[in-house]
């Protein structure tokens, strides 16, 4: 799904989690997209939050991240790591 | 859906993109204001001749681009080479441009039904070879329009 449509109102916004693991893994956007074969420019979109990736699309992101789609694509903002891992800011 | 991706070009910035578009459209307005200059004046036939040529050179040369779109980073709708996301967006383009040549289609054809009775308009084709003219410069930007209307939405690249 496309979010930016013309004449229709905008899906809710989807959010991922994609550069945080991306740069945890150390991909290039290159490296994740022939890791899941699209277009590298699809993981830019992606990554915006700017296109809604189909099931299939998401299923290879989990699978090839080793993680729930969950973990990477909610509705709601993600919390970042840091607040995650030691309980919030000092 | 797993496919292999073929080795592609990276986006065109939409600056250029959009500068091949905008000189395809005025190769296209050129071909369109001889015509009305055709249908409304007395200019010589070179004349016209020679503003109808230049348009078809513009539209044809200048949107060269616009006949491969691999070139620009655009995808060419074979499906080899294409992802979800490259194969949605060039159905929407598809769409508005079936949109748009229905659209052009409807009014041209209310034009020639509604247009024809009246003798006394200047703003008629005068012979089957302007009727002609117009469809063949429809011609020319028909089979690029998608690619057009893709050039031009596609956001600009990383």
């Amino acid at each position: 799904m496309i979010a930016k449509t013309i004449g229709r109102p905008s899906p809710p916004p989807l959010h991922n989690r994609l550069p945080v693991l991306r740069a945890e893994r150390g991909l290039s956007r290159q490296d994740l997209a022939t890791a899941i074969s699209v277009n590298y420019q699809t993981i830019g979109y992606l990554e915006r939050g700017e296109y809604h990736p189909s099931l299939d699309l998401a299923l290879r992101l989990a699978e090839y991240f080793n993680l729930p789609i969950e973990a990477i694509f909610s509705r709601t903002p993600f919390s970042p790591l840091s607040e995650k891992v030691y309980g919030g800011p000092a | 859906m797993k496919t292999t991706l073929s080795p592609h070009q990276p986006l065109a910035s939409l600056a250029r993109r959009r500068t091949i578009v905008m000189i395809a459209v005025a190769g296209y307005l050129l071909v369109l204001f001889a015509l009305l200059l055709f249908m409304t004046t007395r200019v010589s036939h070179d004349v016209i001749v020679t503003l109808v040529a230049i348009g078809v050179l513009i539209s044809l040369v200048g949107a060269l681009p616009l006949w491969r779109p691999s070139r620009l980073g655009l995808p060419e709708g074979r499906d080899a080479t294409m992802d979800e996301r490259q194969w949605q967006r060039l159905s929407q383009a598809h769409v508005s441009a079936y949109r748009l040549v229905g659209g052009a289609l409807v009014l041209s054809g209310a034009y020639f039904v509604l247009g024809f009775p009246l003798p006394t308009s200047h703003l008629l084709p005068s012979s089957h070879v302007v009727g002609n003219l117009v469809f063949s410069a429809l011609m020319l930007i028909i089979p690029i329009l998608p690619t057009a209307i893709l050039a031009w939405n596609e956001p600009e690249p990383d």
